[in-house]
């Protein structure tokens, strides 16, 4: 494995395949935590370090995990995580556990977690699947930043807690409210289907779900959408 | 085929053990930290009203005023209590320091829903006052009556609570609750209601008498409650003194004997006059609605009227008033039930009634208020034979 | 006095604090499964099917075992195992003894395990000291919420669907336009609830 192959695992993540903006998963967590730049950059930071870890761990586990109890096996070691990084954050930084709230604790059912340890980790070394969720993790926190700096600096008129001037005087609260973080959602994904389908190049995979393991249940309601999705790109 | 089975299981739960003991090594390490920054998260809340103290202690509220919701200790003898008492709306949860010396050190409203934001600005009102100093004036405005009685109730059962913490005995009915237990004391009876009644001091005398729908009625002389029975023998008699019984007689005998009439509204008076009475000496009872917000009110007008009651004596000057009933905007417009307002008026005549001030942020209600008052006064005109 | 409370917690799940369209929770199935108003309304039924049951299951666990145990840090691995195996265990129940309504209803359920709104509701109920009934009523009312925020944006899509606008904003965008439109209407709830047993 080369240096090369490496940066495109990390690369992939950041930009082709962006959880967020490509693959359209976490949206909860994306349009929840997205009211302000600095609890967008915990959660992204939160979920980055959940990614990694759980990836490496389920990949190191790959050979021993049998396949039949693989998702509840998933789901105890991202819950693991998910714990112990509740546990860190309110002892040694309580405010953004205050921030964060139950969304961090929610972070165990964000689809891009269990759908990188079932799409990535389990068929990958240790190495590469903690690149990948470091990858995804960043690329994750990037479409959040992108979210939440259009959504504060519009919204508050400051960027991180610290007011624009000029800005301040012109802003428009409901984008840092729940309408504004649909609207603001809505354009950013019209924004990146106009620049994909320009360059022709990314393809969109899915339309929401697919990346859940789960989601095979959902086959009224994913997989008719995948199929609408890909006639229209 | 028993292994493939059982392989599964085995793996999971190990998985699950082992997680679970990483997080109990985890936990062992972050616990003491998170119960420390919570213990001082907490300690900060309550440093805020009482400065200088620090170790507070949670202490039990049984036997402390209802309102009380949470008590604390601090090292240094102070004391913090946390109260929840009802406002314009329910909910109204303040939190107040008291030093060793029973002296207030700082009130802090912890939640509200109250209009207008009426608890900004009164936290701090009463630092440095005690139990005896205290007085509701301190923080009485125009407006917001609602909220500020809460206030006060609410640092009154934080000093109570204290009185009660450290060993002390604290009487904890309100005025009201006292008055009914005095003349139901007097009277030898349990449960009956009793009220003031209204045109005592009308009628010449300022001993206070207090009446019962069944008809007995309870006189105050001096500090004696004495009781009296429908029939107008005294309830208790044995126990009263002569002088007390005859001074009571004579005050009952202006209440059993001042025979209201019902007077024939005279051609010219307005409806707003409901009724009006004349006594045996010759004083006028008017009863009033008054048009105030809920009449002439923009918004939000409910249709209701303000109603009062009105004495005007023989020399043409309030002798009594009192507000009955009123459905005006709260904490803004109810102020017209308040005898701090109405009380003005007595001793007014109709040349300078109109002295009284309106209340600024109720004048659609107060104005509302003098109005009845000029119907009133050219109701008595008329009846007196003016024009 | 108490059912006064508990009709301000479930209108409040219901209207006010909507799970879907004012705390973000829930997404996937709401953006997902809403496009025809039968599938919006079976989901929303079964969803709240099964945050009773795991309110139901979830809240003696922690109050009764965890909490006691001074276990309180499992919270998160216990609550998902259990809403896990608790949306496989309707499945199977559902299946065998009422198979109509897992006709209607098995679809959607795998999906819920991993639907947040459902470990939102269960831990939230914790985090706020409900007692056993207010976390029943609770979870009603949150399972409420996002039934009815399901239909009314079935309803919305329906219109919006078929009149195709720009490829750019076609399918997601203009769903989550639409989607902004509805928690905006649904602001018009938080004076209702407020002052409906005032």
């Amino acid at each position: 494995m080369s240096g090369t192959k490496k940066l495109s695992i990390l690369l992939q993540g950041i930009i082709k395949e962006n959880p967020v903006l490509i693959l359209v998963l976490g949206t909860c967590p994306t349009l929840a935590t997205t009211s302000s730049v600095i609890s967008a950059l915990s959660m992204g930071i939160a979920a980055t370090f959940v990614l990694v870890g759980s990836n490496a761990v389920i990949s190191a586990l790959r050979n021993v995990i049998p396949d039949t109890v693989r998702i509840p096996c998933y789901i105890v070691i991202i819950a693991g995580f998910v714990t112990a990084l509740q546990m860190l954050l309110q002892a040694y930084l309580p405010s953004i556990y205050d921030m964060l709230g139950v969304y961090l604790a929610l972070i165990v059912v964000n689809c891009i977690i269990l759908g990188r340890a079932e799409m990535y980790a389990r068929k990958n070394s240790v190495v590469d699947s903690a690149l990948d969720g470091l990858g995804m993790g960043l690329g994750f926190l990037f479409a959040l930043l992108v979210m939440s700096t259009i959504r504060e600096v519009i919204g508050a008129g400051s960027f991180a807690g610290i007011a624009i001037p000029f800005v301040e005087n012109y802003k428009i609260p409901i984008l840092t409210q729940a309408p504004g973080g649909y609207l603001v959602f809505g354009i950013v994904i019209a924004t990146m289907n106009k620049l994909t389908s320009k360059r022709g190049g990314v393809k969109r995979k899915s339309f929401s779900c697919e990346g859940c393991p789960s989601a095979e249940g959902c086959s009224g309601g994913c997989n008719a959408e995948k199929g609408e999705e890909e006639a229209d790109v | 085929m028993v292994k493939s089975k059982l392989m599964p299981t085995i793996v999971l739960s190990a998985i699950c053990v082992a997680v679970a003991l990483l997080l109990a090594g985890v936990n062992t390490f972050t616990l003491p930290r998170i119960e420390a920054a919570q213990a001082e998260k907490a300690n900060a809340a309550l440093i805020e009203v009482l400065p200088g103290g620090g170790d507070f202690e949670e202490i039990p509220i049984e036997g402390m005023p209802t309102e009380v919701t949470a008590a604390y200790k601090s090292s240094n003898g102070g004391y913090v209590f946390q109260m929840t008492v009802t406002g314009y709306k329910p909910g109204l949860v303040i939190m107040c320091g008291i030093d060793s010396d029973g002296k207030i050190a700082g009130a802090k409203f912890i939640q509200s829903n109250e209009t207008l934001s009426a608890e900004v600005g009164l936290g701090d009102k009463f630092v440095g006052y005690d139990r005896e100093s205290i007085t509701t004036d301190i923080i009485a405005g125009p407006t917001a009556k609602l909220t500020t009685n809460a206030y006060y109730q609410a640092i009154e059962a934080a000093l109570n609570a204290f009185e009660i913490a450290n060993g002390g005995s604290v009487d904890l009915r309100t005025p009201e609750e006292i008055l009914q237990d005095n003349c139901n004391d007097a009277m030898g009876s349990e449960g009956v209601r009793y009220e003031k009644w209204f045109a005592y001091e009308a009628l010449g005398e300022s001993t206070e008498i207090y009446t019962a729908e069944d008809g007995s009625a309870v006189v105050l002389v001096g500090e004696t409650y004495v009781g009296i029975k429908n029939d107008g023998s005294f309830a208790k008699e044995s126990e009263l003194s002569a002088e007390i019984k005859e001074k009571a007689k004579a005050a009952y005998g202006i209440y059993s004997s001042a025979e209201l009439t019902e007077v024939v509204k005279p051609e010219g008076v307005s409806s707003d006059v409901e009724k009006i009475y004349v006594s045996g000496s010759g004083n006028y009872l008017f009863e009033l609605r008054a048009r105030g917000y809920g009449i002439v009110g923009d918004k939000y007008a409910s249709g209701e009227f303000i109603k009062l009651k009105l004495v005007i004596g023989k020399d043409g000057r309030i002798m009594s008033i009192l507000t009955t009933y009123q459905k005006e905007s709260p904490n803004v417009g109810d102020v017209t039930i308040d005898p701090e307002y109405y009380e003005q008026y007595n001793g007014k005549g109709a040349s300078d009634y109109e002295s009284v001030a309106t209340v600024s942020g109720a004048t659609v209600s107060t104005t509302g208020y003098k109005n009845a008052i000029k119907i009133a006064f050219e109701a008595y005109e008329i009846l007196k034979g003016g024009n | 006095m108490i059912y006064k409370e508990l009709i301000l917690i479930l209108m409040g799940g219901v209207l006010v604090n909507n799970y879907v369209l004012q705390q973000f929770l829930g997404i996937c199935p709401f953006l997902g499964v809403s496009k025809k108003f039968d599938q919006a309304s079976g989901m929303g039924i079964a969803v709240t099917f099964v945050m009773l049951f795991a309110t139901a299951a979830t809240w003696p666990i922690y109050s009764y075992l965890l909490k006691p145990m001074k276990l309180e840090f499992l919270q998160i691995i216990v609550f998902i195992l259990v809403i896990a195996t608790l949306v496989q265990f309707v499945e199977i129940i559902l299946k065998r003894f009422i198979p109509a309504l897992f006709k209607a209803l098995g679809v959607y359920l795998p999906l819920i395990t991993t639907n947040c709104a459902v470990l939102g509701v269960t831990l939230n109920n914790i985090t706020d000291g409900y007692g056993f009934l207010e976390s029943m009523v609770s979870s009603l009312g949150v399972g409420l919420g996002f039934w009815l925020a399901m239909v009314l944006f079935a309803g919305v899509r329906s219109r919006i669907e078929p009149k195709a606008p720009t490829k750019a904003l076609r399918g997601l965008p203009v769903t989550l336009a639409a989607a902004s439109i509805v928690a905006m209407a649904f602001y018009g709830f938080s004076g209702v609830v407020e002052n409906l047993l005032a």
